[in-house]
């Protein structure tokens, strides 16, 4: 007959008490616990939503993030494949990096001069291949599938754009974008904007230069941008296709082009490019690996610029934002559960060692000491912490394999693909852990006051108490 | 010295007080008593005359509020909780006017209880408190908790459980109060038996002076004073 047993069979005397407490402490647990898988969730489909589009982190240089997006010509990657090379000569990048992909973001003035609807618009060029190859990171194993870009390596001069910019520019027939009619075109009459017709005459000149090898597929708008020097440059890119983007801010405002034709457009130089993004094949090696990547970057002579190395919690804050306001959300009913779980075994271990005064008196005469007594009670909280605990995990289990089967969806924050709902238990150990673990203390933690009353007691009171 | 060591208490000038509020209560005043060892001694007295107090401090449970109390040649006064309990641990048996057994346990483990206190080996425990069982008449009833006991087996228990660690000295206060009088003399006739068995110290109280014919030492109290003390009835039991 040791402590634990002696324990156990005491929380079985007053059965009904003690389940209603393990109950209380049950029910507590699986609230927690698939609010904490919900948000295990939320976190390992909003990362990977980012790594799958933006990568882990962004080689840019030195100032991009402050001034470049107002100045991005002036800002780039010179010889951005001496750079490449470099990071890919290293053992360690080597070894981690899933893709690493030059891209150019630019901004300027979109047009379909044809309808005569302009638009501000920015833009990234990028490599097809490469981003269809970041599309498909999964290390969470959350089998959500992106479906490739429409844009191949070889179609240079096509381009995507998102579905407001599409409506704006009067497209939505052309491009047989659903729910959208495009307005009425009003015939050219009167005073037209003589900038805008400047800008046309340049626009259709560079339509004629580049008739030669321009796609025939999509329909042809104009984006003009000013380049390094300040003068206006203009490109055409044949869009065939306006997509959904993820928020409306994209939505409204994106246009996806070559990597090639956005260099020209920028830079009119084909070795710069705004930055370069990279893929890591685990993300819990980003911040050791953004770490090497800019000592390497910028201890290096050969590369003549200065580097800054961000990782997608720097350049993307609505990671961070949502993923700690849920943490707080967390907290909270992580405090109040365990209030209640507090005040409740408090209760109960109260009215067990009231029952058990004479019996704890003569134990006392017995010859126990009054820690052995605290002992016991100690363990009696222990114990129900750790079986309510346990069953609580074993039930949570049983709801989110349930739940998981039963094909909920949803779309998380800031993403576009709607994906299965699921409550994701064990992606975070500590999850598991730590709410058995808390669960355990507080329980604990309940019984010492109990505990203490029973070790004090008065030998002669307490069995003079019957 | 070797009639020191066969003192099994020595008390002097033992007083006890209980104020409670404004109210003081001499519970006992002034006693003066010397015991032998592997006696059975009964501590007659009626209702309030102060014999739980009396067996409260003799089983050292209580302090005096003045006096010298020496136990086992141990000055208990000068003990701490720990060593108290200790003491107890090693000493001292109780057993109860209500019992008082351990709810949850059954009658064999109850009794095996204070045996794992004392940190005996498995083996031995089981020898023992099947022995004791044996001698209590229990053995066939040692699996049931106490509430499937009546209340002399229950007491029975209990004398198992306090003999159980071999101690040198059983407190019983008033046993037998809660037990009718063929069970109460069933369970004084097996004390006696066990005593006589084990040799260990019996004190006993009652205010029931019926009961009293078998003791080595009659110890009479009232209100809170030793009235005599009379070991002859001792002498005719052996003389019979
Ligand atoms: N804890 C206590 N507080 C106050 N008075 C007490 C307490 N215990 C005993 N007494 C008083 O001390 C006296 C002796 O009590 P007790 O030793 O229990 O007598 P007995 O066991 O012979 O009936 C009684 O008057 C009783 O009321
Ligand atoms: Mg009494």
């Amino acid at each position: 007959m040791n402590n634990l047993k002696l324990a156990v069979r005491n929380l079985t005397r007053n059965r009904r008490r003690s389940l209603t407490t393990i109950l209380a402490m049950v029910i507590g647990m699986v609230a927690l616990l698939l609010f904490g898988g919900f948000i295990s969730s939320i976190y390992f489909g909003l990362q990977t939503g980012i790594v799958r589009s933006q990568g882990h982190l962004h080689i840019y240089q030195q100032g991009y993030l402050e001034y470049g997006s107002s100045r991005p010509s002036d800002y780039y990657i010179d010889q951005y494949k001496t750079v490449i090379d470099t990071i890919k000569q290293d053992d360690l990048l080597k070894e981690n990096i899933k893709v690493i992909t030059p891209t150019v973001s630019l901004a300027g003035i979109a047009g379909n001069y044809a309808a005569d609807s302009s638009k501000t618009f920015f833009g990234a060029g990028v490599i097809p291949s490469d981003k269809n190859k970041m599309k498909l990171w999964d290390q969470y194993g959350l089998k959500v599938v992106s479906p490739p870009m429409v844009l191949t390596d070889t179609s240079v001069g096509e381009g995507v754009l998102g579905l407001g910019l599409a409506k704006m520019l009067n497209l939505c027939k052309s491009l047989q974008v659903p729910n959208c009619t495009d307005r009425p075109v009003d015939s050219v009459d009167g005073e037209v904007d003589e900038q805008i017709l400047a800008l046309q005459a340049l626009a259709e000149d560079e339509s004629e230069q580049s008739k030669g090898n321009a796609t025939k597929n999509g329909v042809q708008i104009d984006l003009l941008a000013s380049t390094g020097s300040g003068a206006p440059n203009v490109v055409s890119v044949s869009i065939i296709k306006a997509e959904q983007m993820g928020n409306k801010i994209l939505d409204d405002n994106l246009v996806i082009l070559h990597l090639k034709q956005a260099q020209n457009l920028v830079f009119d130089n084909e070795g710069r490019v705004s930055s370069i993004i990279i893929q890591l094949k685990d993300s819990e090696k980003m911040e050791a690996i953004q770490q090497h990547l800019r000592q390497l970057l910028n201890n290096n002579i050969d590369l003549q610029q200065q580097f800054e190395v961000k990782n997608f919690t720097e350049f993307n804050s609505e990671f961070s934002q949502i993923v700690n306001m849920f943490i707080v959300i967390f907290i909270f009913i992580a405090l109040m559960i365990s209030l209640v779980v507090l005040f409740t075994t408090i209760n109960t271990l109260t009215m067990s060692v009231m029952e058990r005064i004479p019996e704890i008196g003569s134990l006392r005469a017995m010859g126990l000491r009054r820690s052995a007594i605290r002992w016991q009670f100690l363990l009696e909280g222990f114990v129900i912490g750790i079986t309510g605990a346990t069953i609580g995990i074993i039930i949570a289990i049983i709801l989110t394999f349930v739940f998981n089967n039963s094909g909920f969806g949803w779309s998380p924050p800031g993403s576009v693909e709607s994906q299965d709902l699921k409550i994701l238990l064990f992606a975070n150990p500590l999850l598991l852990i730590g709410t058995w673990l808390l669960m355990i203390i507080v329980a604990t933690v309940s019984s010492i006051l109990p505990a203490r009353h029973a070790a004090k007691m008065n030998i002669v009171n307490a069995i003079r108490n019957t | 010295m070797s009639s020191n060591n066969n003192k099994l208490a020595v008390l002097h000038d033992v007083t006890k007080v209980y104020q409670t509020g404004v109210v003081k209560v001499e519970a006992l005043q002034g006693i003066n008593l010397t015991l032998e060892r592997e006696k059975f001694s009964f501590i007659v007295g009626p209702s309030g005359s102060g014999k739980t107090t009396l067996l409260n401090i003799l089983g050292c449970i209580d302090v005096p509020s003045s006096g010298r109390f020496t136990l086992l040649n141990q000055e208990i006064g000068g003990l701490n909780d720990n060593q108290l309990a200790d003491f107890r641990n090693h000493h001292i048996g109780y057993i109860f006017q209500n019992f008082n057994l351990m709810a949850v346990l059954s009658a064999y483990e109850n009794v095996e209880y204070p045996l794992i206190l004392k940190n005996i080996a498995k083996k031995e425990r089981h020898q023992r408190v099947s022995e004791i069982l044996d001698s209590v008449g229990l053995s066939k009833r040692q699996h049931h908790r106490p509430a499937e006991l009546s209340g002399g087996e229950q007491q029975r228990v209990a004398i198992a459980r306090a003999l159980a660690k071999r101690p040198d000295l059983i407190l019983a206060d008033e046993p037998t109060a809660n037990l009718d009088s063929k069970t109460g003399a069933e369970i004084i006739d097996l004390m006696l038996l066990m005593q006589d068995h084990y040799k260990t110290s019996f004190i006993f109280s009652t205010h029931d002076m019926e009961v009293m014919q078998h003791a080595n030492e009659i110890i009479t109290i009232k209100d809170g004073k030793i009235e005599s003390v009379n070991t002859t009835i001792m002498k005719q039991k052996e003389g019979v």
